[in-house]
């Protein structure tokens, strides 16, 4: 049912989550591989990934969520995977959606399919600051894409080869996930999301405060403005889709 | 205050710290450029006031604000390259240690296939 496909998983210091996100990617999709990729953690996050079944990536040292996602990409591509799909180490993103991103990156073709809290789910667990700059980036991204995006904070996100082969060569370091959809753009890649429910982070506690998310918008900001000016115009034109 | 003097020490202080630290292998030669340009500069205007006073008039400024102006400009120009030296170790940094994980990787999966195949 998923050939080629891998799901990764990448974790900074989440030995109380990182278990059960393996397990249920496991009991979900038993025959697929998962990855974890452990960010440099100081706690037990590698062994207990490896102990419950994954494979595991160990980072040398900490580089932050887009050296971990796109070191995962890298090797990815370097083995041959057709598709990877990235959920949160902190069991955000339930395992049973993972089959709705798969189907849509078979069926559409599509280079990017992004699983959205904000798409025809009951419930969106997420914060009222974390609301106003997912508005804020909505707003900002609408123009830029050429068509609305619900969901552009989501990690919950699957890929195909042709992204992957990309991405192991350019992806953002710092904050990916708003960056990377003007990357896409600029490539003239494709992407739609598709509705998925998530929970709240499993255990343990979130890394963003109040000053980095300030430090985020800031930086996601500039990567944008600095990812528009690297747009070539025909580039920046969507596909017809 | 003549403060010509204490200048032109600065200037020499800096060529002489920069010079010490290529010798003893602190600093590579390529990233101590700027640093000498900054004495030399510095060392040259303080020590021969009447170019300044030129050059700082040639654009209707007082000598000590030109001073201020060029000596301005060379601080930014060192931080900038400075910047510029960080952001590429920080790249080739992150794709050294993705390189290294990788293989470490490889290298394991090769192991459990060999203990597979030998057991």
């Amino acid at each position: 049912m998923t050939s080629g496909l891998l799901i990764i998983a990448p974790a900074w210091n989440e030995e109380g989550a990182i278990g059960g996100v393996v397990r249920s990617v496991r009991q979900i999709l038993p025959d697929t591989p998962i990855l974890v990729v452990d960010d440099h953690s100081d706690d037990a996050t590698a062994s207990i990934a490896e102990r419950s079944g994954a494979s595991v990536l160990r980072l040398p040292i900490h580089l932050g969520l887009g050296g971990c996602v796109q070191a995962a990409y890298k090797l990815a591509f370097e083995l041959g995977y057709e598709y990877v799909i990235r959920v949160d180490g902190d069991g955000q993103h339930p395992a049973e959606e993972i089959p709705k991103i798969y189907d849509a990156l078979v069926k559409t073709g599509y280079e990017v399919v992004i699983g959205s809290r904000f798409v025809g789910a009951d419930h969106a667990h997420t914060s009222v600051a974390r609301s106003v700059g997912i508005n804020f980036f909505r707003a900002m991204l609408k123009p830029i894409l050429g068509k609305p995006i619900h969901d552009p904070t989501s990690g919950f996100v699957g890929v195909n080869r042709r992204a992957l082969q990309v991405f192991s060569r350019t992806f953002p370091l710092a904050w990916p996930e708003i960056e990377v959809l003007v990357v896409l753009q600029r490539r003239r890649f494709r992407f739609c999301e598709v509705p998925c429910a998530m929970k709240p982070r499993a255990t343990g506690k979130s890394s963003i405060t109040p000053v980095k998310s300030i430090q985020y918008m800031l930086h996601v900001l500039l990567g944008v403005f600095v990812n528009v000016l690297k747009a070539d115009p025909v580039a920046r034109r969507p596909r017809s889709s | 205050m003549n403060y010509h003097p204490l200048l032109v020490a600065l200037g020499l202080a800096i060529v002489i710290v920069t010079l010490t630290s290529l010798r003893r292998e602190h600093i590579r030669t390529e990233y101590s450029v700027s640093w000498l340009l900054l004495g030399v500069i510095l060392t040259a205007f303080a020590s021969f006031p009447n170019g300044l006073e030129r050059l700082s008039g040639a654009f209707g400024l007082q000598p000590t604000v030109g001073f201020s102006i060029l000596g301005g400009i060379l601080v930014a120009a060192l931080t900038f390259e400075i910047s510029h030296v960080v952001s590429r170790l920080r790249d080739e940094n992150v794709m050294l240690a993705q390189r290294l994980a990788i293989l470490e990787y490889r290298i394991q999966q090769f192991d459990k296939q060999d203990r597979g195949a030998t057991s």
